[in-house]
């Protein structure tokens, strides 16, 4: 009998419901065919049954708790649901996770799909889902590291020559979504009142990004800037990004395409001044998003 | 790592401890009173009853893998309380190498935090690869003992600070153990050289649920190694008694405190601990008001000397300014 194996099996009949009934019903095999020796398994087999599952279903208490902090406003408008949908996620999906933060984006794509493939779900929920996700999912980007070394970087943008030798790169702490409905609004309304109200269709674009103190903030923004962010992918250069959006918003006769190009350097030093986008020169571009 | 073959105390086995002693660290650390764990949801309850509450225990997980500002939020608040540090995730009992970038992070909250003593539960709750996020008992065996040693004195000596191991609630039993619940820890106080935190909610929840004695249990304990009680209220659950720390700290568990006061030279702090079903902040302090009286009567450095509670701390606290994050946990 080893520790190790003792305390693999204990962890593993704790949070595979599937596995612990056909182990509790004395079929071994699901266990020892994943590498646990049969006297791991029946030492754990020794444990009081009754007192096994209570803890286990603690256990899964535990990880609804946990949905519900770091999935709030997706876990409350589940409501009673969120119950029913958890357990088919730990019926279909072994969950196997190091840290606390994994099961919750585990289940959030899990809803994700179940919404794709089974129902037809209310738009303002597949928006939350998709806010609360994006925020989840860039916390886990914090640390990454930036995507260009500080040589590359360059300050100049405004000489119309060089803007073809110029490459916009966007770093993976950052993120534009595409919401049908003002989601912001609705949660801090809730979060003030305890209420929840669907707003009204308000389709708009937010970027949500990791600021310095590793929080992560968001900001509405329009449909250019969105765009413009959509097209910093780190191989357009900025000679190119600014044709494309001229020619997607009908930007032709000289003296408008001057003010248009005024406005998109401007749009990208203040972006690169947050560091939302990193101006690096075309020579020393390395890496990225 | 240093390790020296000096044992102080005898264990179990009669064996020398493999470990260093630092029963020095300890020199130095004033008795703080009683205190309370640090919940955000009745934060600012806590900040406004500061003159009662003499220290804070801030939960190391609710600053480890979170935004910056909730590392400052701990800052701030050791600005204004003495602080302790409690871990839930070092899972001592795992048969495996501690995690590394959690004992990073770990050192790093109490280092900013200044807290007196850092601790954790005596427990499993993860191994690689899949987290339980539950406290899970461990075997009660000679190589468990090892193990939860090894790590606790690794732990110990990283973070520079001394080291408490809680007693659990558990609500199983591991098969194959060789010793009894007592002779376990007391095994793994001595052969990690460390110090015990006792929390009373979990020896009264243990003593219903497994069903022994709560002072005949306490009596088998190493006492003079308790730095800190902890205290609460359970609750049942089906036929178990769990530890919620849900409800006012019953009778029984300020009656436990009462029996084993005058047996803790080393004590330096007795915390209540609540998590749910937060009642107004008076009636935690009326708790605490009953803990200090209790220790003034039955604990005996205040009993002979007549010694004097910390004067608790009158600074003003400005909370910082809330970030716009985008939901309350990232």
């Amino acid at each position: 009998m080893s520790e190790f194996g003792v305390q693999t099996a204990l962890v593993r009949l704790l949070t595979d419901a599937r596995l612990r009934r056909a182990t509790l019903n004395g079929d071994l095999r699901p266990l020892t065919e994943s590498g646990i020796s049969t006297d791991d398994a029946l030492t754990v087999l020794k444990i009081d049954r009754d007192r096994l599952e209570i803890f286990a279903d603690m256990i899964t208490a535990q990880r609804i708790d946990d949905l519900q902090n770091m999935l709030p406003i997706t876990t409350r408008l589940l409501g009673t649901r969120l119950l029913e949908i958890e357990a088919a996620f730990r019926e279909e999906v072994v969950p196997r996770f190091s840290r606390r933060r994994e099961y919750a984006l585990a289940f959030g794509e899990y809803l994700r799909e179940e919404f794709e493939r089974k129902e037809p779900v209310p738009a303002f929920l597949m928006d939350v889902l998709n806010y609360e996700m994006n925020s989840l999912e860039l916390f886990e980007r914090r640390n990454d590291p930036v995507p260009v070394s500080d040589a590359a970087k360059i300050e100049k943008i405004d000489d119309q020559q060089s803007r073809f030798k110029i490459r916009i790169v966007r770093p993976s702490t950052n993120c534009t979504l595409r919401l049908k409905y003002d989601v912001l609004t609705a949660i801090s309304q809730m979060r003030e009142t305890d209420t929840f109200v669907t707003p009204e269709q308000q389709p708009g674009f937010l970027l949500l990004h990791v600021n310095s103190s590793g929080s992560i903030e968001h900001d509405r923004i329009n449909v250019a800037t969105a765009r413009f962010l959509d097209l910093c992918d780190g191989r357009n250069d900025l000679g190119t990004i600014i044709s494309r959006l001229a020619a997607e918003y009908g930007v032709n006769d000289e003296l408008a395409m001057r003010d248009f190009e005024a406005k998109c350097i401007s749009l990208c030093k203040s972006l690169a001044a947050r560091q939302i986008v990193y101006v690096v020169s075309d020579r020393l571009c390395t890496k990225s998003h | 790592m240093v390790k020296l073959s000096i044992r102080l105390d005898p264990g179990r086995t009669g064996e020398p401890s493999t470990y260093v002693d630092r029963k020095h660290m300890l020199q130095g650390v004033p008795f703080l009173g009683a205190g309370l764990g640090f919940r955000r949801e009745i934060g600012k309850e806590i900040l406004s009853a500061s003159q009662q509450v003499n220290f804070l225990e801030l939960i190391a997980d609710q600053y480890i893998d979170r935004p910056g500002i909730r590392e400052q939020e701990a800052a701030d608040l050791a600005t204004r309380f003495p602080v302790v540090l409690h871990g839930v995730d070092f899972s001592v009992g795992t048969d495996c190498p501690l995690d590394e970038t959690y004992l990073r992070s770990f050192c790093r909250i109490a280092d900013l935090t200044k807290a007196h003593w850092v601790s954790d539960h005596l427990c499993l709750t993860r191994i690689p690869g899949n987290s339980l996020g539950q406290l899970t008992p461990l075997s009660f065996t000679d190589e468990t003992v090892r193990i939860a040693a090894k790590h606790i004195s690794e732990i110990a000596d990283a973070v520079g600070r001394p080291f408490l191991i809680e007693n659990i609630s558990y609500y199983f039993t591991m098969p194959a153990a060789v010793m009894t619940e007592a002779e376990f820890i007391t095994a793994v106080v001595r052969e990690a050289n460390c110090w015990l935190l006792l929390d009373l909610a979990n020896v009264m929840n243990n003593a219903a649920n497994q069903g022994y004695d709560a002072r005949l249990f306490l009596d088998q304990l190493p006492l003079d190694r308790v730095v800190q009680i902890h205290l609460a209220g359970s609750s049942y659950s089906g036929p178990l008694l769990i530890d919620s720390h849900s409800h006012p700290v019953p009778d029984q568990v300020f009656e436990l405190l009462k029996y084993v006061a005058p047996r803790m030279p080393s004590l330096r702090g007795v915390l209540l601990e609540r998590d749910q079903n937060f009642p107004p902040i008076e009636e935690l302090v009326a708790e605490l008001e009953v803990t200090r009286q209790i220790l003034k009567t039955h604990w005996a450095p205040y009993y002979y000397a007549g010694a004097e509670f910390p004067p608790a701390p009158d600074k003003e606290f400005t909370p910082r300014a809330k970030n716009a994050a985008a939901s309350d946990y990232v």
